[in-house]
């Protein structure tokens, strides 16, 4: 608009006693101009008359602050910025600066969006800090959404579990407000909250027909028999992800069947409290069951085992498609693991010990026909096991990252030469994973 | 004419492979050495004792190789912007010379001080050796951005020519030709002040397990050759127990300070190869240690703000944790895990620990266990250990931290494990930590796991004698886990506003491979 103005102020004062200089940049600016302006057009207030859904689609690239400032321009400008489609996502974004280094959403806006918009969203998350606050104000902002259909709640902690540290009841009705007043929740995130059986029965009764994602790993206070009412209620649910406590053959019979959609990712995790942990164990014909009904589902699982507790594990066939190791892991489980998980797609350990993985590694390499990413931690390889292994392996191998120092020079190769041998059978070049030494 | 130089000393405290030196020397009819610091500065400096102490004494070192060529090293406390114009006055400086330092901070310092030189009519003569190669060079060789990857630093290293070769010590006929009379008071107006005097408590110091000093750098740098001969293995050698403890042939403090130039190593060290192995030319894995550093100091160079998260373009934001209380504990080493608590020990008694242990403890403390920012452990390395240059020391708690160069975040150390595979004897802890030294070793690196009889035969129960773990490491680790992964896979969306599901393909740092 400046512009504009400049080059109707330019040809109107051909004799003002402006400097030179000056009128030759408004000289240019006319010249610029009637090169944008198309013939015949008034020049003035273009961008205010753009159509509301030019104003829209444009407006949609901005990031929010960006947007916030583009709004405060004219009345139009204001007026796209609060179109219902602007507002179906939004992160609201709580912390506090005595625990985050990050921003927070600001207090106002939050006011104006449950004012203005909460009847428009309906792709919502939570993004807390590990302040007890942040969570609660996340509690009061969801027990407001009493006029929102929402599609998908994400309740997030970026560092540790604050949720756990609200009170549960506040908790539970907030929640619950979402649940009964969606009534077509798709996708549910509440990992590390203190959700429980009855507020799933909830969560069940209002969305059963909708429900397709439900990520609820490490929630203490739901039971096996909690979960166990989602499944087979909810037939359309996708994805799952909970703690292998919650894990039982009923339930993966309840979603094997018929009326249940196939799943397609089951994520679990197994965590050990404290040493010597017991865990039960699983049917292998409960596993059978949800392959032969959903033959394409990731099963993903991470341990967190003390390395004695991993007795009632892989003893025999399981369907586990990405495994991750986090802790220590015995060479005899991975042994086992060679023998017992022929669909194993993705394989990280984060550690293992002295003792070289060479018989193992190539055991997976022959059994796991689908293996195409591995990722070793602190680990040991022979130079020469670790060629074997990706020479069987070959080109399906998409990821393969193993620390420099994980790898042992023999007889037949040093480091120097490895990784052209990996790279010739990888068809890329390749190198191990480094970290600086100083 | 008559030129009268003036040597600023600031990092390369040495009189061999001094270039800047030499053009001191170059045709002056007189040679001042000088090294400026604020005493005021010291305490408020995130600078511990044993660095002051290295320092102090490195500096004394150049003052008894100057007092053998006839001169003296003149300390002139103050900050340079104010001693300057007073002693370019009072000695009628025609020409300041100093050894370039690539880090930002140093460069804009030095522009001031060369501006100013200019408006006194003083010549300024700057050379770099410092760092092996010119760091503006690799940066234009890589497309005008410094190297990301170490590997790609490398292969651009690899095309250049050699670093140039050092130049030989200043010899007495040199100084000669450039004598000044030593003032009967030049201990009075130039020492170099003691630890005392910079407001240290001295009482009970025990004595440096490392020698500050150019003499004492160029004897381990002979040690440390023997010792590759004798060793027979020019390549890294695999950890072992005793590689944990300070070793007398170390040269990472001396590389920092500069009293070992990192040109004379890298020669020494290449030269030695040609000798043994025979061959052309050495790989570039025998210089590790110095291209690491080489690496950072070219990433740094042209960031002002390498050594924060915010405002730094090359650091993923991640939404660390606020915890004074919890970053308490691991730098003082009471954190309830033996192998941290040791390691944290011997840092800040001896100010070196081995670079796997700052691997450990650096997981620890961010993206392992306790979720807090890479820039504070940054600042703990900063104070106690002595060879943490600011880019080496930022760059490297950014790579640890899976905040820059390195994204394969599901490599974690275990607190415990880790440790224990290190020094399966636990001798290490039981020497930093000697209340555990009772301790078997099944429970040494987890005594809160020992049975009560156990602990109380070891006259330490856990939560008494020695703290409780401040967290547990299972859950630690699976929560930071998946924080990770809630970072890198918002890098890939717009940022702001993101959408439900997300696909949790295991690991996102196994499904995006490096820079």
């Amino acid at each position: 608009m400046k512009r504009v103005k400049g080059a109707e102020e330019g040809s109107n004062s051909s004799t003002s006693k402006s400097p030179p200089e000056s009128r030759k940049k408004v000289r240019k600016q006319v010249s610029e101009e009637s090169e944008a302006v198309v013939p015949g057009e008034s020049p003035d207030c273009e961008w205010a008359r753009l159509p509301q859904e030019l104003l829209l689609h444009i407006f949609q690239y901005l990031p929010l602050l960006d947007r916030a400032y583009a709004s405060q321009v004219c009345r139009r400008w204001n007026q796209a910025f609060h179109m219902p489609e602007l507002w179906r996502c939004f992160e609201f974004e709580l912390n506090q600066p005595a625990s985050s280094y990050l921003k927070a959403t600001h207090p106002d806006l939050i006011k104006q969006i449950i004012k203005r918009h909460s009847n428009h969203l309906q792709y919502v998350s939570f993004k807390v800090d590990s302040s007890t606050e942040s969570a609660e104000a996340a509690c009061d902002i969801l027990s407001q959404l009493v006029n929102c259909s929402l599609k998908t709640l994400g309740l997030i902690s970026t560092a540790r579990p604050s949720f756990m540290e609200v009170p549960k009841s506040h908790f539970i009705s907030a929640l619950t407000v979402v649940f009964v007043n969606s009534k077509s929740l798709s996708s549910l995130k509440i990992d590390d909250t203190p959700v429980d059986d009855p507020s799933l029965k909830v969560l069940v009764a209002n969305n059963s027909d909708t429900l397709k994602l439900l990520k609820m790993s490490s929630c203490p206070h739901v039971s096996p028999a909690g979960i166990l009412c989602v499944a087979d209620q909810c037939h359309g649910l996708r994805e799952l992800a909970l703690n292998y406590h919650l894990l039982s053959d009923e339930l993966l019979l309840a979603l094997s069947s018929e009326k249940h959609v196939h799943l397609e990712h089951l994520r679990i995790d197994v965590v050990s409290e404290n040493p010597g942990q017991h865990f039960h164990t699983i049917k292998k014909s409960s596993w059978d069951a949800m392959v032969r009904h959903s033959p394409k589902f990731n099963l993903v699982m991470y341990f967190f085992l003390y390395e004695e507790e991993f007795g009632p594990f892989f003893n025999e066939e399981i369907p586990v498609t990405h495994l991750y190791f986090g802790r220590s892991v015995s060479k005899e489980v991975l042994g086992r693991v060679g023998l017992h998980c022929p669909r194993l797609v993705e394989l990280v350990v984060c550690a293992n010990g002295l003792r070289p993985l060479d018989e193992e590694l190539i055991r997976i390499a022959k059994h796991c026909t689908q293996l195409s990413a591995i990722g070793l931690g602190e680990c040991e390889v022979s130079c020469s096991a670790f060629v074997e292994f990706v020479k069987m392996c070959g080109r399906r191998l998409s990821q393969l990252s193993i620390m420099e120092e994980v790898l042992i020079p023999d007889h037949k190769y040093s480091l120097d030469e490895i990784h052209w041998e990996v790279s010739k059978h990888l068809g890329r070049v390749w190198f191990p994973d480094m970290m600086p030494t100083w | 004419m008559v030129v009268n130089s003036v040597h600023w000393f600031r990092k390369g405290l040495r009189l061999h492979d001094n270039p800047a030196l030499q053009e001191a020397l170059n045709g002056a009819d007189t040679v001042r050495c000088v090294y400026i610091l604020d005493p005021w500065f010291a305490g408020a400096a995130n600078v511990g004792i044993n660095r002051w102490r290295f320092l102090l004494e490195a500096l004394d070192d150049l003052d008894s190789s100057l007092k053998k060529l006839n001169s003296r090293l003149f300390v002139i406390r103050g900050q340079p912007t104010d001693v300057f114009p007073r002693l370019f006055k009072e000695w009628k400086v025609t020409r300041l010379t100093f050894e370039y330092d690539p880090e930002p901070y140093g460069k804009e310092r030095d522009g001031a001080i060369i501006k100013m030189a200019q408006e006194f009519g003083v010549e300024t003569i700057v050379r770099n050796s410092h760092t092996l190669y010119n760091l503006d060079r690799i940066i234009e060789m890589n497309n005008n951005s410094p190297p990301l990857t170490f590997k790609r630093f490398q292969t651009i290293v690899s095309r250049l020519e050699l670093p140039r070769r050092p130049l030989l010590p200043v010899t007495l006929q040199q100084m000669d030709k450039c004598h000044i009379k030593i003032a009967d008071n030049h201990d009075q107006l130039y020492s170099i002040p003691s630890l005392e005097e910079l407001g240290f408590r001295t009482e009970g110091l025990p004595p440096a397990v490392w020698r500050g000093g150019e003499s004492e750098a160029l004897d381990r740098l002979n040690k440390h050759l023997d010792k590759k001969v004798w060793v027979a293995n020019l390549e890294h050698p695999r950890v072992s127990t005793c590689s944990l403890y300070a070793s007398p042939t170390g040269l990472s403090p001396y590389l920092r300070f500069g009293c070992l130039s990192c040109r004379v190593l890298y020669y020494n060290l290449r030269e030695l190869y040609m000798k043994l192995r025979k061959r052309c030319s050495p790989p570039l894995s025998l210089f590790g240690q110095l291209l690491w550093r080489e690496f950072f100091y070219t990433a740094a160079t042209n960031n002002p703000n390498f050594d924060r998260m915010e405002g730094n373009p090359i650091c993923v934001q991640i939404p660390w944790d606020q915890n004074p209380e919890a970053l308490a504990k691991w730098a003082e080493g009471r954190t309830g895990f033996p192998w941290i608590d040791a390691i944290m020990t011997q840092l800040r008694q001896e100010g070196w620990i081995h670079h796997l242990a700052r691997h450990a403890v650096a997981c620890f403390l961010t993206r392992g266990d306790l979720w807090i920012s890479w820039e504070s452990g940054m600042k703990v390395f900063e104070e106690l250990l002595l060879d943490a240059d600011w880019s080496v020391n930022a760059g490297s708690w950014m790579w640890l931290s899976c905040s820059a160069f390195f994204q394969q975040f599901f490599h974690c150390y275990c607190p415990v494990g880790f440790g224990r595979r290190t020094d399966p004897s636990g001798d290490y802890i039981r020497r930093y930590i000697p209340i555990l030294k009772d301790y078997p070793n099944r429970y040494i690196y987890e005594p809160w796991n020992a049975p009560e009889t156990v602990q109380k035969a070891a006259n330490c129960v856990v939560g008494v004698d020695y703290p409780k773990p401040m967290i547990n490491h299972a859950e630690g680790s699976r929560l930071n886990i998946e924080r990770m992964k809630q970072v890198y896979q918002q890098l890939s969306h717009y940022r702001g506003l993101s959408k439900s599901t997300d696909r949790t393909d295991l690991c996102q740092g196994l499904t995006q491979l490096g820079v």
